[in-house]
């Protein structure tokens, strides 16, 4: 009944025997997307990427696709939250914008004695007509 | 790029192989992101990894885990495979499942004891006179099984990538690490003594070496 195994064919028959079935294949399949689809990579390995690749042809397409990863990730949210308290701190450091205005006002003010040559000059910001 | 694998649950079904010009092309195009050209090469190798590697396991469980392991780890880093003049994909899939089988052995409790009733299971499967195809089928594979379970690690590498993921001498040696001209004599060696293991496991006689089936 059974053939002669020990020539190359024949093994090469045995063995597909060992043939998945096709619901293993179909089943083998689906774990296999699953577990891509689960594969997360760290963003270190992205930036990590961009600087492996060979060859870089264009360093222009290379740093906007490392602005692309910056804007589109956490991390250019954080950059973005760190540049407002960054300019929060500058502002407060300053006044308030309306304290800046009226300082700058009364500077201008202060310095606008000498009544001007033309009536019909402009006045400067912040300069009275009954001030001279 | 992952996550499009996702959204297109379509690995499955066995396929031919195919030409090694047109597995270049799905190797670049599923490197680039193509998830269908994955699962096409997931499809065309699926069968060769998954015959060469039940070998090496226990069970038809650990077999499918262990090429699972194999195909995410290939599909996943894609960009380390160099196409060589001489080398086809397959082959490298395969130096992919030896690496992972070794191990999976070096940390598996596999005993001799598990080998030996692997033994036992073949003898006693042919509970039916009359055998159908699939019965048969099934009594060889347990008797192939058990006959390879017998033989060294090692070598029971090298002949399941010859004879199940059909492997050229040179693409096993490659994925072995040993030399071709070994990998040839142990194959010599390894299918005699196969043969006569899987006989003496079927329970053949002397007189029916010469009938074939067809």
């Amino acid at each position: 009944m059974s053939a002669p195994i020990d020539d190359e064919p024949e093994l090469a028959r045995t063995f597909s025997t060992l043939e998945p079935s096709p619901a293993a294949v179909v089943r083998m399949g689906e774990a296999i997307e699953g577990r891509l689809a689960r594969l997360a990579r760290p963003l270190w390995r992205e930036w990590l990427g961009l600087f492996r690749a060979r060859p870089v042809l264009s360093p222009g397409l290379a740093l906007a696709a490392m602005a692309m990863v910056v804007v589109t990730t956490p991390m250019g949210l954080a950059l973005g939250l760190g540049a407002r308290a960054v300019l929060s701190v500058s502002f407060e450091a300053r006044g308030s914008s309306r304290e800046w205005v009226a300082a700058w006002g009364m500077r201008t003010t202060s310095t606008s004695t000498i009544p001007s040559k033309s009536p019909a000059a402009s006045p400067s910001p912040g300069c009275r007509q009954g001030a001279t | 790029m992952f996550a499009i694998f996702a959204t297109l649950g379509d690995f499955g079904g066995g396929e031919p192989p195919a030409a090694e010009a047109e597995v270049a092309s799905l190797v670049d195009a599923a490197r680039g992101g193509d998830s269908r050209a994955a699962q096409r090469l997931y499809r065309m190798h699926a069968g060769r990894v998954f015959r060469a590697v039940r070998a090496w396991c226990p069970s038809e469980a650990e077999a499918e885990e262990l090429t699972q392991d194999v195909f995410v780890r290939a599909l996943s880093s894609l960009d380390r495979y160099e196409k060589r003049e001489g080398a086809r994909f397959v082959s490298w899939l395969l130096a992919i499942a030896v690496n992972l089988a070794r191990q999976r052995a070096r940390a598996s409790s596999r005993t001799r004891a598990e080998d030996e009733e692997t033994l036992e299971r073949a003898a006693g499967a042919d509970e039916a006179p009359d055998a159908g195809t699939a019965i048969d089928a099934e009594r060889t594979k347990r008797a192939l099984l058990a006959a390879l379970a017998e033989i060294p690690e090692r070598d029971r590498e090298v002949v399941s990538l010859r004879y199940g993921a059909e492997l050229s001498a040179a693409e096993v040696a490659r994925a072995t690490g040993l030399s071709e001209a070994n990998v040839r004599k142990v194959c010599e060696r390894r299918r005699t003594e196969l043969a006569e293991r899987i006989r003496k496991i079927l329970g053949d006689t002397p007189g029916n070496e010469g009938r074939r089936t067809g």
